[in-house]
């Protein structure tokens, strides 16, 4: 009777324990709080596009003509960037050689001299006009032969969403040297325009008098905006 | 609770004469007279007594003490607003930025308490690939910004997690003091190295944050 | 003729002493007396201190857990008849849930050095607002006293919900005359 007593006493004892230790509490507050970082974002289109090709021709040039090409370069990225060329080159093709080179005493078949009389124009063009007009920047005006192998350290600022007209313009290249029976041959002519990692290659197709172009990489850059 | 007789009785049953002003107006006299009144003086008193029986009562006498309890109690503000509405949210981090964020933690209570921090809820999201991640052959789901995102908190000075934000989860801090009535700043510090490049571009990175005041 | 003046002797004197009885019984009981035939017999108790017990202004605040808080508090007999404590009570303002949280235990102290207090209740302080009855082991004389060891706190189980709260708790203790063992509550 007594152990049985003592079991109880015991079984009451434990179960009571266990309920105690569950309910065990205190006084206490708990606050919480939810944490975000995001990085931004740098992205540079051309175009509206990012590694496509994009192929424009000029055809049938004559002495005044100021063909160009207009590029429109945008920021779809997040934060702020600085805009520049980062490196030109250029390159130069023969197409073979046409008689009258040959009587020029044209003996290269493979290098062009485009480059030595090719004056080409690179501006920025804010007012979108294609024109230089005020308040456009005018970063190169000069023989092909001259452009940087470094390009343009421009640091052209881009707001996310913003952009900016880039234009390369042929502009008195008539007047430079002698065009017409060295630089000759129906030739297919590239300019490159390199912007990052993707490549855009257009197509220029010179035909009658025509002139070689060189082709002309610019690899465009956008990094982050210091300070 | 009344006040009874009965204790009142039995003394004009036993006390003498000279304490019962209340006689009969009769003079005294001869001893037939005196029989008399002592016989009605019986009759009273056992009237008086069968009265009293019926009526018991006691006397009793209630006092009251004033007592004031107060219960403690431990507030936990983070910030200006309780509850917390406080939070990090930082856009457009780039390669060699650094900051911080810092709050105010108050013990509003009225007892010491004892802190305790932790972290949980990691998200390392790639959100979206740009042009530029994706030349460098980023892939979704997982983002490289815990990676590369270096933290710092602190609570007044004491290190709660120093790391990378991909470690983020194994920082806490327990039972660190706070009293009643004590403030102290809760600092988050943040980096990401200047070398690195594109790859963290529009990544997000995001924790929760739990602070819980319990008495010390 | 005697006769007739002993029975309206008697019956003016019964009538008498139904008056007295009634008006003795409407008296408040607070200190209640009784005049019979001459001699003033007072029934009445006093406390101390008369300061309130408990209050958070010295005993702080209180807690889960916290360690129990004891006072003391002293019964003493002014009157001509002795008592025994037989009931609690209280009532109750301010945050009155903050009383379904705390415990209280009071305790009637012995005379001697070796004499075990007895305990009269243990329980939460909100049931002391029924009114308990209790038997007091002593009974205390004129003159003398007899002290209530009185402690209150909050268990550790106690949550959240009791944070901040206040509450007055007013106790009575009621003391009844005879003392001796007789199953009569107050």
């Amino acid at each position: 009777m007594n152990r049985k007593i003592l079991v109880g006493i015991l079984a009451i004892g434990l179960v009571a324990l266990a309920v105690g230790w569950g309910t065990y509490s205190q006084f206490s507050d708990t606050e919480t709080s939810v944490t975000t970082f995001s990085a931004g974002s740098l992205d540079l289109t051309i175009n509206d596009q990012n590694g496509q090709n994009v192929t424009f021709s000029w055809t049938n040039l004559r002495p005044g003509n100021q063909p160009k090409y207009k590029l429109t370069l945008k920021n779809i990225g997040t934060i702020r960037g600085n805009l520049s060329i980062s490196k030109i080159v250029v390159v130069s093709e023969e197409n073979g050689l046409t008689e009258p080179e040959i009587e020029a005493n044209d003996t290269s078949a493979n290098e062009g001299e485009l480059d030595d009389v090719l004056n080409l124009r690179l501006f920025l063009d804010y007012n979108g006009d294609g024109w230089i007009s005020q308040g456009d920047k005018v970063f190169f005006n000069g023989l092909v032969k001259n452009l940087p192998s470094t390009g343009f350290d421009l640091k052209e600022p881009i707001e996310p969403n913003g952009g900016v007209d880039f234009v390369v313009e042929l502009y008195d290249w008539w007047q430079h040297g002698n065009v017409d029976n060295q630089a000759q041959t129906h030739t297919k002519h590239n300019i490159h325009i390199q912007a990052g990692s993707s490549t855009i290659e257009n197509e220029f197709n010179v035909s009658a008098k025509t002139l070689q172009l060189p082709i002309l990489f610019l690899n465009f850059k956008m990094g982050k905006v210091e300070g | 609770m009344s006040g009874g007789l009965k204790w009142g009785l039995a003394p004009v049953k036993a006390s003498s004469d000279d304490r019962s002003p209340k006689r009969g107006g009769e003079g005294r006299g001869d001893v037939g007279m005196d029989k008399k009144i002592l016989v009605s003086l019986l009759i009273v008193g056992l009237v008086g007594f069968a009265l009293g029986w019926g009526t018991y009562s006691q006397f009793s006498d209630t006092e009251t003490t004033t007592t004031v309890f107060t219960a403690g109690s431990l507030n936990l503000k983070v910030g200006d607003d309780d509850p917390v509405k406080w939070k990090i949210e930082l856009a457009d981090l780039l390669p060699g930025c650094s900051g911080s964020q810092s709050v105010i933690i108050n013990n509003t209570g009225t007892i010491n308490g004892k802190l305790s921090i932790s972290f949980s809820d990691l998200i390392d999201k790639e959100n979206g690939l740009t042009e530029p991640e994706l030349a460098l052959n980023d892939t979704e789901p997982d983002g490289e910004l815990a990676e590369n995102l270096y933290l710092n908190i602190t609570i007044d000075g004491t290190v709660v997690y120093q790391g990378y934000a991909s470690g983020i989860l194994s920082g806490s801090i327990t039972d660190y003091p706070l009293n009643a009535g004590v403030s102290k700043t809760f600092k988050v510090e943040y980096s990401i190295d200047e070398s690195v490049g594109n790859i963290i571009q529009s990544d997000v990175v995001g924790f929760t944050i739990t602070f819980v005041l319990r008495q010390a | 003729m005697i006769k007739k003046k002993v029975i309206t002797l008697a019956l003016s004197t019964t009538l008498l002493l139904l008056i007295i009885n009634i008006l003795a019984s409407n008296q408040p009981p607070a200190s209640a007396c009784t005049i019979y035939l001459g001699k003033k017999v007072k029934f009445d108790m006093e406390l101390s201190p008369k300061v309130p017990l408990f209050h958070p202004e010295v005993d702080g605040y209180l807690y889960p857990g916290r360690p129990k808080i004891t006072k003391y508090l002293k019964l003493i007999n002014v009157g001509d008849l002795p008592f025994r404590i037989c009931r609690f009570n209280a009532s109750f303002s301010g945050d009155i849930y903050l009383a379904t949280g705390l415990q209280i235990e009071i305790l009637e102290l012995g005379k001697g050095r070796g004499e075990k207090p007895n305990l009269l209740y243990n329980g939460t302080l909100i049931d002391l607002g029924e009114g308990i009855n209790v038997y007091g082991k002593r009974a205390v004389p004129p003159k003398d006293s007899v002290t209530l060891q009185i402690s209150v706190w909050m268990p550790a189980t106690a949550g959240n919900e009791y944070q901040g709260l206040t509450v007055t708790a007013d106790i009575s203790i009621t003391v009844r005359f005879p003392p001796s063992h007789d199953g009569i509550k107050c």
